[in-house]
């Protein structure tokens, strides 16, 4: 009977490998594919954070047909205006799919607000739907607090945070990758009051006439770092190790993430603006972003400012899935802008 | 059923162009797991008979009767003998020449307890031959789980330090060993020496009164340990390299020195044993981990450098495959993985367990500096490494660490919680920092917390 040695297909190594082997015992090489993943299935059954209705058929992003609210990810651009409020979602040019998304929507009539972002850790499975079921799930709580009008808004956030992690924690999983996770970054708007809550590196701002407030502290290696005194700002923005998370959504061993949660009585008129890192990648600095929204002041709606400001990513390269929610205040009449 | 478990905790994503990556092994022997080999025990008391044991009287009688107590606490039918140490050593019992062991039985044991009784200190301290007779002893039975308890009050100042370093690496592997030491006029780091080459612990007994409890808890955990030679072997491909092994709970022990190398000889492809590493074949390191009990968990910090490769999932690399191996079966088995990802697009999430141990490495290291500077007379330095310790301690909720360092230093809550140097410091609180602080805290889950 003839026998076949199998060899190590790396070209450098070539030792005689086992039928079965996974990897090469001499030089570490993967011989077959990686290990394939089931593709998952997800019960989408959500319902709208502003009127309760039904959301089904809208997981992949649309207008809540009861009242508007807007929930998108998945494909590859997608934006909403909304008054005084807008968002742009978009894959950005070197990712294959658009793991980001956004949720938002008036919640009632005295002109409460609330805005989601989520960005799918690109190494967990489902990274997209991660993201997506995170940002629906923070605002279906956030609209359900603000209806029951109990105010506590903080414990409301924490909420709506812990809602969001079971529900990336409920996407089946299997493989040899990370279980799902995603970053999340929201925002509850009463009156002059913004309420933050985030997980990640996801981030708030809130750009005045004159300075430029940055609202979140990344949940990152590189930020506890210079959190720490280890590292300064510049070094730690070039180290690799820059965007390691230290706090997500999903399933982790330290158990359910811990938020932060910041109140921020919003002075003056100005924006509220919301990014996943596919934007501040660009803007090294919060007065840079600064710089680029006084540039369009004036001139724009939020729409539209979004829409630029995804431009500007674009146009720096790219290279990650890109969203931006914006809210404008106008501290001119002490309300908001419609 | 398997008798161990072992789990690689990392994040496998590395950054485009990183050579080196951390994992932590968390391994556990099963409730129910047992040694087919049946191995039997080996227990050798080490007891210091210097002078200085003498100063006072009480302290020579307690350690005497807290060793009669603990030979009591003898599994019956293990191996044992009593070595009274001092500028040289004697088996006390059994009292045979050329020495030997005895079998533990009730009149065995009565025997070696009224033995101890008689013994009288004199003399200084050589340790080294307190260790080459007790590795005399554990050579006459080298398949067994061989254990020594090395009791004393001073220093090993009746020698020069290297006729101790050149025994600690013959008794290396043949035996494990517990220190004590009785008081404070002993040297921790000498201890610790001692204790680290085998795989042992070194710990105060501040009062002579906890004496009776802490040896007994010593014995009855060697008698627990059934479960023979376990040890831990990495295979690494070609341009791998293992950087550092650390058993990191339940207590840091650097391992890295440890280990013992094979490779496939060139011709015949057979593994052999080698004393230097040829780049250009893969490598299996081995390291002892000592004997275990039913039950037991610890974890162990994994450091390796690899090659980089190309970016993407169907370019992942095996950078070590770990086996656990009782004796010569191997019991467990798990890769650990590398896989590059273009450095500006992705995130990846920490490794919680990785980011734990290495936190509690950072604190046992900023006490152990902070400890040397305050020994050196700087306060600076000592202030800010343990006020960083505090911070550390606190961050991982580690109760006792930080209840040893509120014994040197002190928070003044008025002043926005800055650190102090306490004006008086016990030398026993002093000591107990050095030997007490390598423990670490296990990683618990938020919501198990409650």
């Amino acid at each position: 009977m003839a026998t076949t040695t199998l060899r190590c297909p790396n070209p450098q190594c070539q030792e005689s490998v086992g039928a079965h082997d996974r990897f090469c015992e001499s030089c570490g090489a993967l011989l077959g594919p990686p290990l394939d993943e089931e593709p998952p299935e997800v019960e989408s059954a959500f319902e709208c954070p502003a009127c309760g209705a039904s959301l089904e058929g809208l997981e992949q992003g649309g207008n809540c047909r009861g009242c508007g609210a807007w929930i998108f990810g998945d494909r590859d651009h997608g934006e909403i205006a909304f008054p005084g409020l807008a968002g742009v979602c978009d894959r950005g040019l070197r990712h294959a799919t658009n793991d980001d998304a956004m949720a938002l929507a008036h919640l009632d009539a005295r002109g409460s607000l609330a805005l989601v972002v989520c960005d799918g850790v690109s190494t967990s499975a489902s990274a997209g739907m991660a993201a997506r079921v995170a940002a629906a799930a923070a605002l279906n709580a956030l609209g359900e607090a603000v209806r029951d009008g109990h105010g506590g808004w903080e414990a409301a956030m924490r909420e709506a945070v812990l809602a969001a992690h079971d529900a990336v924690c409920s996407i089946p999983y299997g493989g040899p990758k990370d279980p799902p996770s995603s970053t999340l970054v929201a925002a509850l708007v009463t009156g002059r009051r913004a309420t933050i809550g985030w997980v990640g590196d996801s981030r708030a701002y809130f750009v005045g006439r004159q300075q430029v407030w940055q609202l979140t502290r990344d949940d990152s290696w590189s930020a506890e770092l210079v959190a720490q005194g280890v590292m300064e700002e510049a070094e730690a923005r070039l180290d690799p190790r820059g965007h390691v998370l230290t706090r997500w959504l999903g399933e982790d061993e330290a158990g359910p993430p811990d938020p932060s949660v910041v109140t921020f009585d919003m002075p003056g008129d100005g924006y509220l603006v919301l990014c996943s890192d596919g934007l501040w990648n660009y803007t090294p600095s919060p007065q840079r972003l600064g710089e680029l929204v006084w540039s369009f002041w004036g001139s724009a709606t939020p729409l539209t400012m979004a829409q630029r400001l995804t431009a500007f990513a674009r146009d720096g390269g790219g290279h990650d899935n890109i969203t931006v929610v914006i809210a404008a205040v106008d501290g001119g009449t002490g309300g908001w802008t419609s | 059923m398997t008798a161990f478990e072992l789990q690689v905790h990392q994040n496998p994503y590395l950054p485009q162009g990183a050579a080196e990556l951390d994992a932590v092994l968390s391994v556990s022997a099963r409730a129910e797991a047992v040694d087919e080999h049946q191995p039997e025990a080996v227990e050798v008391f080490l007891i210091d008979c210097s002078g200085s044991m003498n100063e006072p009287p009480e302290k020579m009688q307690a350690a005497l009767d807290a060793t009669g107590r603990a030979i009591g606490h003898l599994r019956e039918g293990t191996w044992f003998a009593v070595v009274a140490g001092s500028t040289s050593a004697r088996v006390v019992y059994p009292e045979a020449f050329p020495p030997r062991l005895a079998r533990a039985t009730p009149a065995s044991q009565e025997l070696a307890q009224r033995a101890v009784r008689r013994l009288h200190p004199a003399g200084s301290t050589a340790m080294s031959t307190w260790l080459a007779r007790a590795r005399e002893l554990f050579e006459s039975r080298p398949s067994s789980i061989g254990h020594a308890l090395l009791l004393t009050d001073g220093r090993n100042e009746g020698e020069a330090p290297e006729a101790l370093l050149a025994e600690l690496q013959r008794c290396a592997g043949l035996f494990q060993c517990d220190c004590r030491g009785i008081g404070t006029d002993w040297d921790s780091r000498e201890l610790l020496g001692i204790s680290d080459a085998l795989l042992g612990t070194t710990d105060i007994i501040p009062a002579i009164d906890d004496l009776d409890q802490e040896l007994e808890r010593i014995v009855r955990q060697s008698m627990a340990r059934r479960l023979g030679r376990v040890s831990l072997h990495f295979l690494t491909p070609v341009g791998a390299e293992l950087v550092a092994l650390r058993q990191v709970s339940p207590e840091l022990l650097e391992m890295s020195s440890m280990a013992t190398w094979m490779q496939p000889d060139a011709r015949s492809g057979e593994w052999l044993t080698v004393t230097s590493i040829d780049p250009g074949r893969p490598v299996m390191s081995l390291f002892p981990t000592g004997a275990w009990s039913p039950g037991e968990q610890r974890e162990y910090h994994l450091r390796l450098r690899v090659q980089p490769q190309e970016v993407g999932e169907h370019n992942e690399l095996r950078a070590a495959r770990v086996s656990l191996v009782l004796d010569t079966a191997t019991v467990a088995q798990a890769p650990v993985r590398a896989i590059w990802t273009a450095a500006e697009d992705t995130r990846t999430r920490i490794d919680r367990r990785v980011a734990h141990y290495a936190a509690q490495e950072e604190l046992a290291r900023a006490i152990e500096e902070g400890m040397e500077a305050y020994r050196g007379g700087d306060t600076d330095r000592a202030t800010q490494r343990l006020g960083r310790a505090l911070e550390l301690a606190e961050a991982s909720h580690h109760d006792d660490t930080k209840r040893l360092l509120k014994a040197i230093v002190e928070v003044d809550e008025d002043d926005g919680g800055t650190v102090r140097l306490k004006r008086e410091v016990r030398r026993e609180d002093e000591m107990m920092l050095d030997t007490r602080s390598r423990r670490t805290v296990r990683l618990d889950r938020r919501d198990q917390e409650g």
